[in-house]
């Protein structure tokens, strides 16, 4: 249960982040979907038990803050999900040919996925400059920051699956001491 | 195989629910609203905090600057007050005028002043989450405005909190006209800062500079209030529209405070 706290709390992190600090700097105007390293790192390192039911809740939040289609994030993180699930199928999840790229690669499906569904829904919808330009400053954010980004989450999980390991035994060693005392 | 078929099953849900809500954005109104009403209060006390640093920086650190302001602002300030003056004595005429020819009386709309506590996490969407809700009598639809002219229209409302959806959004729709040439026409959002003037006929005279404002026929916006001017007009040889890009007044980099419209302007005959 704790896993499942966490990582709520750090997608309600991310989301105040993007949309409360960052949004006061205009050099973040186009910065990329803040929350599409963790669904990566969910779906490259995490169960399906666990991951699944976060992605939902992730794309949920996303999908209620944000003006778009209502639905759209469920849609963009799922897939990312199952392709992250595809994709170490082939190659180790730890892969040095994975982290540089993965976010990258994320942006991309997901501006893809957008670009089908306006294509869709609003026929008459069509590629802008401006479209051109969001996706491109979008990439250039992945690419420097996406890898680093990764590293941090995994490290975090890392010291925090340590951290509770630690507690879990220490907990039992309590239990087994009130025991032989009683 | 099993995974397959639930995750096709998935996709296809994903797919019914974004055509919903493409078609009715009533429809998940209420879901909606409920991880606002969580995520917004730690949105208020982070953005609170930032404003009260900023606050720190403008007031103790500019004080050098502040003398030759204020200085300025007092100037005008006077200017102000003549102006004043003189609106104060064109409202007294205005009102005998009214009275003289039996008109109608206008009555003025209700408004709630807000702050802006968040903006949207998504690139393609431009929404705002400002710090009013239900509870200071904000509904669904309410017009959001700036002094310097229409922000957007209030799309989600929970009990504290309100989502505003700012008319630079490419779902955001103003009936708008041409102050000069009185041409009508449909003000669309391209999700970047200018928005698109949309079924302008060609035989309108639309010149770029001219100011457009809110018709008032949509029954959202109150009729003349500034959004923009235009910025360009491109009229080509074949068909009935022009087209037109409009550059708003209003800069949505720097949205801090908004004035919401809780009641609709409205017009009533006095009675002799």
């Amino acid at each position: 249960m704790i896993p499942y706290i966490v990582y709520s709390c750090a997608c309600i992190f991310l989301l105040i982040l993007k949309t409360a600090v960052l949004s006061n700097f205009a050099l973040f105007n186009n910065f990329y979907d803040i929350l599409l390293p963790v669904v990566l790192y969910l779906g490259l390192f995490r169960p399906l038990s666990q991951g699944l039911p976060l992605i939902f809740f992730y794309g949920f939040c996303m999908d209620s803050m944000t003006g778009g289609l209502f639905g759209f994030y469920i849609l963009v993180y799922f897939l990312l999900f199952i392709a992250m699930r595809w994709t170490i199928q082939f190659l180790h999840a730890r892969s040095f040919l994975l982290k540089p790229f993965i976010v990258l690669v994320g942006v991309l499906i997901e501006n893809l996925v957008l670009f089908l569904l306006f294509v869709l829904f609003h026929r008459n919808w069509v590629v802008s400059g401006s479209f051109l330009h969001s996706v491109s400053i979008q990439l250039f954010w992945a690419a420097i920051t996406g890898p680093f980004f990764l590293i941090a989450i995994d490290y975090t999980q890392i010291r925090f699956s340590d951290w509770l390991e630690e507690k879990v035994s220490m907990e039992r060693k309590m239990e087994n001491k009130r025991d032989r005392i009683s | 195989m099993v995974l397959a078929i639930a995750g096709i099953f998935i996709v296809f849900c994903s797919v019914i629910l974004i055509a919903v809500s493409d078609r009715h954005p009533d429809a998940t109104e209420g879901i909606s609203s409920v991880p606002i009403s969580i995520i917004s209060p730690f949105q208020d006390a982070v953005t609170g905090s930032i404003t009260f640093i900023t606050g720190i920086w403008r007031h103790y650190f500019y004080l050098v600057s502040t003398a030759k302001e204020n200085d300025e602002l007092k100037k005008m300030l006077s200017q102000a007050v003549e102006k004043k003056n003189q609106c104060i004595e064109i409202e007294l005429s205005n009102q005998r005028l009214r009275k003289f020819l039996d008109f109608q009386k206008t009555r003025m709309a209700q408004t709630v002043s807000a702050e802006v506590i968040g903006k949207d996490p998504s690139p393609w969407s431009k929404t705002v989450i400002i710090d009013k809700g239900r509870s200071d009598g904000i509904r669904k639809g309410c017009p959001v405005v700036v002094p310097d002219g229409i922000t957007g229209q209030v799309v989600s409302v929970s009990t504290y909190y309100s989502k505003v959806l700012l008319i630079i959004d490419r779902n955001s729709a103003v009936d708008a006209l041409v102050q000069r040439s009185r041409a009508r026409g449909i003000i669309r959002g391209m999700s970047a800062e200018d928005c698109t003037f949309h079924y302008v006929l060609r035989k309108n005279d639309i010149r770029v500079g001219d100011e457009v404002i809110s018709s008032g026929i949509d029954g959202v916006y109150p009729k003349g209030l500034r959004i923009g001017y235009v910025s360009g007009v491109i009229r080509r040889n074949s068909g009935i529209f022009q087209e037109v890009d409009v550059t708003p007044h209003v800069d949505f980099e720097k949205l801090e405070e908004v004035i919401v419209f809780i009641t609709p302007a409205e017009y009533e005959f006095e009675m002799p």
